[in-house]
C-alpha cells in the first residue's frame, strides 16, 4: 500500500496543469502522433537517394529543404522523430526492468548488495557518453547495440533508488505485519514494495528518457551511434554538418526537433517530480 | 579529520580498481582476436603466435589483468594499434587544449551560476527568478552541439565576430587564443551554469527557510551578513555536490564540442579512437577521464568537512 488522499491528489494535479507543462504536454503529443503516422504523413522515402536535387532549400515540394543525397529532409525528420521516440522507450522500460531487479536483489540480500553496488559505484564513475561510445565501438553499430550502449550507463541510478526505497520500506510496519501474516515473498514484492518505487521511477524515467534520446542523437552526431541510413535526428546532423556554412539548415531543423522534443520532456520530469514531492504529500 | 581524509582516500581505491576491472573485461568484449588486429592480414600463424605471446594472450585471464595492472599502475598506457606510438605520449601531445577548456569552463560556470542561482533566491517567484529557471531548462535541455552550431551561426557566420572552428595555443598570442575559446567554453558552460544555477537556487531558499536563520535575524544580525555568515555555508554542500557531478557532464561535453569546434584535444581524439577502433588508446582515455571524476568527486568530499564540520565520519 502507498500513502496518499483526496486532497493530495488535487494539490498533484494543480502542479501538473500550469503553462510550461500543458504546452510540454501538447508538444510531445504531437511528436508522438507524427512519428506514429510517420509512414502515412512523409511525401518521400526517407532513404530514396535523388542526386539531382541536391541540398535544394526549403520548397513547396521539400517543406524543410533536401540533403547532400536528395532526400527529403521533412521525411527524414518525421522518421527521426520515431527512431529517437523509439530508442527512448526502450532504454527506459529495459534500464528500468533491469534496475528493479537488480534493486530488489540488492535491497532484500546482504552478499547481492554488496557485489551489485561495488559494480553500479564502477559503472557510475565513467561518463555516460564514454561508456556509451566505448561499448558501441566494442559491440558494433546497430539499433539493438546502441540500446545497450545507452541503457548500460543509466542502470545504476535506477538500481540505487529501488534498493533505497526496498531499505525504507523494509521498515515500515505493514511490512511486518504482511510477514507476520504469512505473505510470501513474491506477493510481498508485488504488493508492497514495488508500488512504492512507481513514483520516483515516473520521475527518474522521464529524465532516463531524455537522456536516451540525447545521448542517441550525441552518439550519431558523433559518426558512433545508428548506422547512416537508419534515418536519425543525430545521423542528419552528422551529414550536414559539412555543408554548415551553406546550408545551416541541414543542421538547425533536426537540432530544433531534438531541442524542442528533450525541452518538454525534461518540463514533465520536473512537474513529476514537484507534483510527487514527498513534502507536498506531508501538508495534504 | 585527517582520518576523514585517510578513510575517503581508501575508499576511493577499491572504485578505482573496479573501474579498471569494468574497463578490462569491457574490451575484451570486442568479437575477434586482439593479437590479429595487431598484427594485421598479411601474418603467418607463427607471427601471430608470438604477437599473441608478447601481447601476454595465452596466460589465463587473471594473470593478464595483473600484468596490464602492473603496467598501468607504472604509466605504461599500452600502444596504439594505429600509430604505434604509445598511448601516454599520445594523451601527453593532446591534453593541453582539453585542460584549458576545462579549467576556464569550471572558473566560468562557478563564478556565473552561483550568484545567479543566489540572485534567483532571493527574488523567489519574481521575474528574475523564473528567468533564470527557464534558462536552466533549457540549458540541460538542448543539447550542446545544437547550442554550438546556433551559435556558430550566428556568432562566427552572421557577424563574423569569432572563429568557426580551431584552435590556437596561447603561444600564438593571447587575443587569438581567447576568441578561439570563447565559443567553445561558451557552450561547455552552459550545461554547468544551469546545473549549478538550479541547485544553488533550491538550496539556498531551503536553508534560508530554517529556523536558525530566522534565529539570527531575530537578534538583530544585518541580512546580508545573515546570508554570508549562516545561510552561504550551509546552502554550499548541495553546491559543490554539484559541481563535483557536473564534471561527468563537462567530460561529455568536452568528447562533443571538440568535435563541433574541431579542437585538437582529448576529447576529439576519444572519437577518433572509437571509430578507428584504436583499443588501446580508447582505454588509456577511459581510464583518465574515469579516475580524473573520481578524484575530484573526493576532493568535494574533502572540501564538505570545510563547509560543515560535522561531517567527519
Amino acid at each position: 500500500m502507498t500513502t496518499e488522499s483526496a486532497s493530495v491528489r488535487t494539490q498533484i494535479l494543480a502542479t501538473i496543469k500550469t503553462w510550461p507543462v500543458i504546452t510540454a504536454l501538447v508538444i510531445l503529443g504531437v511528436i508522438v502522433l507524427l512519428a506514429i503516422l510517420a509512414p502515412w504523413l512523409s511525401p518521400f522515402d526517407p532513404t530514396a537517394i535523388n542526386p539531382a536535387s541536391r541540398l535544394r532549400p526549403p520548397s513547396a515540394d521539400h517543406w524543410l529543404g533536401t540533403d547532400a543525397m536528395g532526400r527529403d529532409a521533412y521525411s527524414r525528420a518525421l522518421y527521426g522523430a520515431r527512431i529517437s521516440l523509439v530508442v527512448g522507450l526502450g532504454v527506459t522500460i529495459c534500464s528500468i526492468a533491469i534496475g528493479i531487479f537488480l534493486g530488489l536483489m540488492a535491497g532484500f540480500f546482504r552478499t547481492a548488495d554488496a557485489i551489485i553496488m561495488r559494480l553500479m559505484d564502477g559503472l557510475m564513475a565513467i561518463p555516460g557518453i564514454l561508456l556509451a561510445i566505448a561499448l558501441v565501438s566494442l559491440i558494433g553499430a546497430s539499433l539493438y547495440t546502441v540500446l545497450i550502449a545507452i541503457m548500460v550507463p543509466e542502470i545504476p541510478r535506477v538500481v540505487r533508488l529501488v534498493r533505497s526505497v526496498v531499505l525504507k520500506v523494509s521498515n515500515e510496519p505493514y511490512i511486518e505485519a504482511a510477514i507476520s501474516l504469512g505473505t510470501r515473498t513474491p506477493t510481498l514484492l508485488w504488493r508492497h514494495f514495488i508500488p512504492n518505487t512507481i513514483a520516483p521511477l515516473t520521475v527518474q524515467g522521464t529524465y532516463i528518457f531524455a537522456a536516451a534520446v540525447l545521448t542517441e542523437a550525441t552518439l550519431s552526431f558523433l559518426g558512433a551511434g545508428l548506422p547512416l541510413d537508419i534515418p536519425s535526428w543525430g545521423n542528419m546532423m552528422a551529414q550536414g554538418r559539412m555543408y554548415f556554412q551553406i546550408k545551416p539548415y541541414l543542421v538547425l531543423f533536426p537540432g530544433f526537433f531534438l531541442a524542442v522534443t528533450l525541452l518538454s520532456v525534461n518540463i514533465l520530469g520536473d512537474a513529476f517530480r514537484d507534483a510527487l514531492d514527498p513534502r507536498m504529500v506531508k501538508r495534504g | 579529520m585527517y582520518a576523514y581524509i585517510a578513510r575517503r582516500l581508501i575508499t576511493t581505491l577499491p572504485v578505482m580498481l573496479l573501474v579498471a576491472l569494468i574497463v578490462f573485461f569491457m574490451l575484451r568484449l570486442a568479437p575477434g582476436d586482439p593479437a590479429a588486429l595487431v598484427a594485421g592480414d598479411e601474418a603467418t600463424t607463427e607471427q601471430l603466435e608470438l604477437i599473441r605471446q608478447s601481447m601476454g594472450l595465452d596466460k589465463p585471464i587473471y594473470i593478464q589483468f595483473m600484468i596490464w595492472l602492473g603496467n598501468l599502475v607504472r604509466g605504461d598506457l599500452g600502444v596504439s594499434f594505429l600509430s604505434g606510438t604509445s598511448v601516454y605520449d599520445m594523451i601527453k601531445g593532446r591534453i593541453s587544449p582539453t585542460l584549458i577548456i576545462c579549467a576556464a569552463t569550471i572558473s566560468v560556470s562557478i563564478l556565473v551560476a552561483v550568484p545567479l542561482g543566489i540572485i534567483a533566491a532571493w527574488r523567489q517567484g519574481g521575474w528574475t527568478d523564473r528567468g533564470v529557471m527557464a534558462f536552466s531548462v533549457l540549458g540541460f535541455s538542448v543539447p550542446n552541439f545544437i547550442i554550438g552550431y546556433v551559435l556558430i551561426y550566428f556568432v562566427s557566420l552572421k557577424l563574423g565576430w569569432l572563429p568557426v572552428q580551431g584552435y590556437k595555443p596561447p603561444s600564438a598570442g593571447l587575443v587569438p587564443f581567447l576568441k578561439s575559446i570563447t565559443l567553445p567554453v561558451l557552450v561547455l558552460s552552459t550545461v554547468y551554469v544551469a546545473l549549478i544555477a538550479r541547485i544553488t537556487r533550491s538550496s539556498v531558499i531551503e536553508v534560508m527557510g530554517e529556523d536558525f536563520i530566522r534565529t539570527a535575524r531575530a537578534k538583530g544580525l544585518r541580512e546580508h551578513l545573515v546570508f554570508l555568515r549562516h545561510g552561504l555555508r550551509n546552502a554550499a554542500i548541495p553546491i559543490i555536490t554539484i559541481i563535483g557531478i557536473g564534471v561527468a557532464a563537462l567530460i561529455g561535453g568536452v568528447v562533443v564540442t571538440e568535435s563541433v569546434f574541431n579542437l585538437p584535444g582529448l576529447g576529439r581524439l576519444v572519437v577518433e579512437a572509437v571509430l578507428a577502433r584504436d583499443f588501446p588508446v580508447v582505454q588509456g582515455l577511459i581510464l583518465l577521464f574515469s579516475f580524473t571524476y573520481i578524484i575530484i568527486n573526493l576532493v568535494v568530499d574533502i572540501l564538505y568537512t570545510v563547509f560543515d564540520p560535522r561531517i567527519r565520519y
